[in-house]
């Protein structure tokens, strides 16, 4: 059996609550395989225990399969407008005069597809003056259901490279106050580079590890309108841009990032003040990045619920699954899947602090 | 053990002399009232010959912290070096309004401005309105592109005699990352 190792957990309750569960989680982060999921695994280049809890989650095989099909297809190339800098008519007809195709994304205004290029887009004068951030379809789905307010307090949880951190600072019209938080030095850099390109100012970017946010700045504690946690994860929502994915990564780093984002979101509501709204992104079709771990910081906490945002797009949240036990509110989340909104694989929730 | 590049960093409000350093530029671009004063923070940078300067509005400074390792924030000015501010890209397009009133600004062709993108120096029938000294670069349709230095060749063709040498420009972003 594999050896399950988790993460340095910061808060003293997630770490008594995982170790409650460690038989519990031995029997869900183990690895799977045989049947309909070896078989898919092998034709389409995975680990099994991938393919074995994606027929777990779908309930489907067919469903599966074509999935699967879909991750074989590249992401379309795309780019979000900064319309904080240019309005989006005006930057599309200043590409299109470059001999760039560009078609609209239905579900986010500023969204544009680049259906064809004449160079890359990243290295025309419009990127340079931070006319708009390349940035997938699922990814600049997520920050609009923020609902990033100017004067705002909003605290970005793992910010770098600055696609979501813009979008909010866009969408507030750069008169929220955003705090950045990175703990990678080279991420932190690129997130610096790209606020700035983009023009805004109304930021602090802190490298450090967020989970020490309430201790490092005590201010912040209870205190942020929003928070958005877009967690580190898997990466399994975006194995068509990065086929490695298929078979980097085993079941125990599953359980090790589990845990991780278990425990950053703890500490985003702790830095929420009551009514604030955060919301939870990974990008990643795994229920136990997903789901499960909503479940369980509903288990941990009772001053927060699930809040409905105003979805444009995806499916619900899975209510039940076959290896985890699942709380019947994780419905209220949502999950983008390749094969049925033609992004890359995402679950995004909106928790509510309680009043 | 010496601690790593950029591992103890600390936002701090600016000393006078590192003020005055920057209001220095400031008038040098023609700005004559430094409309940053009592706002700029310095990130100390252990190791570092440079100190990087930012302005941050009122209510961005109850968010640095004391003792928190703020990487950036509010508007980059630039970086102060052997007494002198490297403006950065952040700060010429937030002087670009006063181009009209009192900031000293060329505008190139858009030859002019594919060659200071590229880093290269501009020659003078690809400025419109060359100015000596630092100044802040725009593109044909005004938008701001970067710094530059206006100078002049001492010999050859007349018609070439006024150039632009690149100070930073837009490309940086490619070429550095920020």
């Amino acid at each position: 059996m594999t050896r399950l190792t988790p993460p340095r957990i910061i808060n003293p309750r997630v770490e008594s609550l995982r170790k409650k569960l460690a038989s519990i989680d031995e029997m869900i982060f183990r690895d799977r395989g045989g049947g309909e999921a070896s078989r898919l695994a092998v034709k389409y280049g995975y680990r099994d225990y991938i393919v074995a809890r994606l027929i777990a989650a779908l309930g489907n095989v067919a469903e599966v399969e074509e999935l699967l099909e879909w991750n074989e297809k590249p992401l379309p190339e795309t780019i979000r407008c900064n319309d904080y800098l240019i309005p989006c008519s005006d930057l599309v007809e200043r590409l299109e005069q470059k001999g760039f195709t560009l078609s609209g994304i239905p579900w986010i205004p500023e969204g544009i597809e680049v259906v064809d290029a004449p160079m890359s887009v990243g290295a025309t004068h419009e990127y340079l003056r931070g006319y708009y951030y390349i940035q997938d379809p699922g990814s600049m789905s997520v920050t609009p259901l923020l609902d990033p307010k100017p004067g705002e307090i909003i605290v970005d949880m793992a910010a770098a490279p600055g696609g979501k951190a813009s979008h909010i600072l866009q969408l507030a019209r750069d008169r929220a106050l955003l705090v950045a938080v990175e703990a990678n030095r080279k991420r932190v850099r690129a997130l610096r580079s790209n606020l700035q390109r983009l023009g805004f100012t109304s930021y602090i970017i802190h490298r450090m590890d967020s989970r020490l946010l309430p201790k490092r700045i005590p201010g912040l504690r209870a205190s942020a309108d929003k928070v958005l946690l877009d967690a580190p994860s898997s990466g399994e929502g975006i194995i068509r841009k990065d086929p490695s994915r298929k078979t980097s990564r085993g079941p125990e780093d599953l359980y090790y990032i589990h845990w991780l984002q278990l425990d950053m979101l703890y500490t985003g509501i702790e830095l929420l003040k009551p009514g604030g709204i955060l919301v939870y992104a990974a990008c990643s079709t795994s229920p136990e990045e997903g789901e499960l771990v909503i479940s369980r910081i509903l288990d941990l906490r009772n001053d927060v619920e699930v809040a409905r945002l105003d979805y444009r797009i995806g499916s619900p949240g899975l209510d039940s699954y076959e290896y985890a036990e699942l709380r019947g509110e994780a419905r209220g989340c949502i999950r983008l899947w390749p094969h049925r909104h033609g992004t890359e694989g995402f679950f995004i929730c909106g928790l509510r602090r309680k009043t | 053990m010496r601690a790593k590049k950029e591992d103890v960093v600390r936002l701090r409000p600016a000393a006078h002399e590192e003020e005055a350093i920057i209001a220095k530029f400031l008038r040098l671009v023609g700005v004559a009232v430094n409309p940053f004063k009592g706002g700029i923070y310095i990130l100390d940078i252990e190791g570092a010959r440079y100190r990087d300067a930012f302005y941050l509005p009122v209510k961005l400074r109850s968010l640095v912290g004391r003792g928190v390792a703020a990487y950036s924030g509010g508007l980059y000015l630039g970086s102060i070096e052997d007494r002198r501010l490297k403006p950065g890209l952040p700060l010429a397009r937030a002087l670009k309004p006063l181009c009209s009133v009192a900031a000293k600004c060329v505008k190139l062709t858009p030859r002019g401005e594919q060659l200071f993108l590229y880093g290269r120096t501009v020659e003078g029938y690809n400025i419109v309105g060359w100015k000596p000294g630092y100044v802040i670069v725009l593109a044909p349709d005004g938008e701001a592109i970067g710094w530059g230095y206006g100078d002049m060749r001492r010999a050859g063709d007349p018609s070439r005699n006024l150039i632009l040498k690149p100070l930073k420009d837009l490309g940086w972003y490619l070429r550095r990352g920020g």
